[in-house]
């Protein structure tokens, strides 16, 4: 069953998760996802994001993440051992209160006192839905930056390496660059006028 | 669970990642004597270079297990450990027990 996956990039929280596992699954059959950017702040009048795949249409972030896990396991292992952390990456990670989004900062900051990735020795579903979820909150820069919290910083920056992640979020960047650009030729926004 | 994932050999770093595992390479065979600098350093970097499994991660690990046998205080080394954890996970060759869970207080930086 092919999958289609539409991103609104005017959300005020982007779904990277969701862009970042539909890339993963890309990365093993090229063909697994269609991935398609919206310029606008949502998909559908209410979702950030929507995958599709038949007459099915999946919208949460959890949702969109479960439904790509069960289609490509190979590429998006350990759901079972991910969901408590997909359930913190939507519940308090991607909050805008600094106060209760220390509070989850903390508890991934006590699970990488001893571990590299979030679950198991490579990256998991655990690894796209909570980088995903932090990259697209406005409070993480300067908290990265700053490495208040040193675990929770050098797992981001490590993460962010593998090209799923940090390469995947440049690319629809420029992608939704070139979209404003071609909307812009197709309807100038307005008619100059002849000067005297 | 193992990977047996093969490092990048060191004729694939930069002249500045191999500058990195010379140094290590060479400090790691005086441990334990400067392990508190390694783990200081692997605060902020998943593997001895960066964010890539290389042969130096192999060679220091060959260096640092020895140390960590018998650690009474976990949480002063907590970073040696967690490197030490994947890197023997990923070569498949387990020779020390690291408990994962282990209730340490959080680092405030410095």
């Amino acid at each position: 069953m092919a999958f289609e996956l539409k991103i609104a990039a005017k959300s005020p929280l982007v779904d990277y998760a969701s862009l970042i596992a539909a890339t993963t699954a890309n990365a093993k059959s090229a063909t697994a996802v269609k991935i398609e950017f919206v310029d606008d702040k949502t998909v559908d009048g209410k979702a950030s994001a929507l995958l599709a795949s038949g007459d099915k249409t999946f919208i949460s972030t959890a949702e969109i993440l479960n439904a790509l896990a069960d289609a490509f396991p190979a590429a998006l292992p350990a759901k079972e051992e991910s969901q408590e952390w997909i359930t913190l990456s939507q519940d308090v990670l991607s909050l805008k209160d600094f106060k209760k989004l220390s509070e989850g900062l903390e508890k991934l900051e006590t699970r990488l006192n001893f571990r590299s990735y979030l679950v198991g020795y490579s990256i998991s579903m655990a690894d796209v839905a909570v980088w995903g979820a932090l990259r697209a909150n406005p409070l993480m820069g300067s908290v990265i930056k700053n490495a208040t919290f040193i675990n929770v910083a050098r797992w981001y920056t490590f993460v962010e390496t593998f090209p799923s992640f940090g390469e995947s979020v440049v690319s629809m960047t420029k992608s939704v660059a070139e979209l404003r650009k071609q909307a812009k030729i197709a309807a100038p926004a307005k008619k100059e006028g002849h000067k005297a | 669970m193992s990977l047996s994932l093969s490092p990048l050999s060191l004729s694939e770093l930069s002249n500045e990642e191999l500058a990195l595992s010379s140094q290590w390479s060479t400090l790691s065979a005086r441990f334990p004597e400067g392990l508190d600098e390694f783990n200081t350093y692997l605060k902020s970097t998943t593997y001895v270079v960066g964010s890539k499994f290389t042969a130096a991660d192999v060679t220091v690990f060959d260096n640092t297990w020895k140390h960590l046998q018998s650690v009474s205080d976990v949480a002063s080394l907590r970073h040696v450990l967690r490197w030490a954890d994947l890197v023997q996970n990923l070569t498949g060759q387990e020779k020390i027990k690291i408990d994962l869970d282990a209730a340490v207080p959080r680092e405030i930086k410095v």
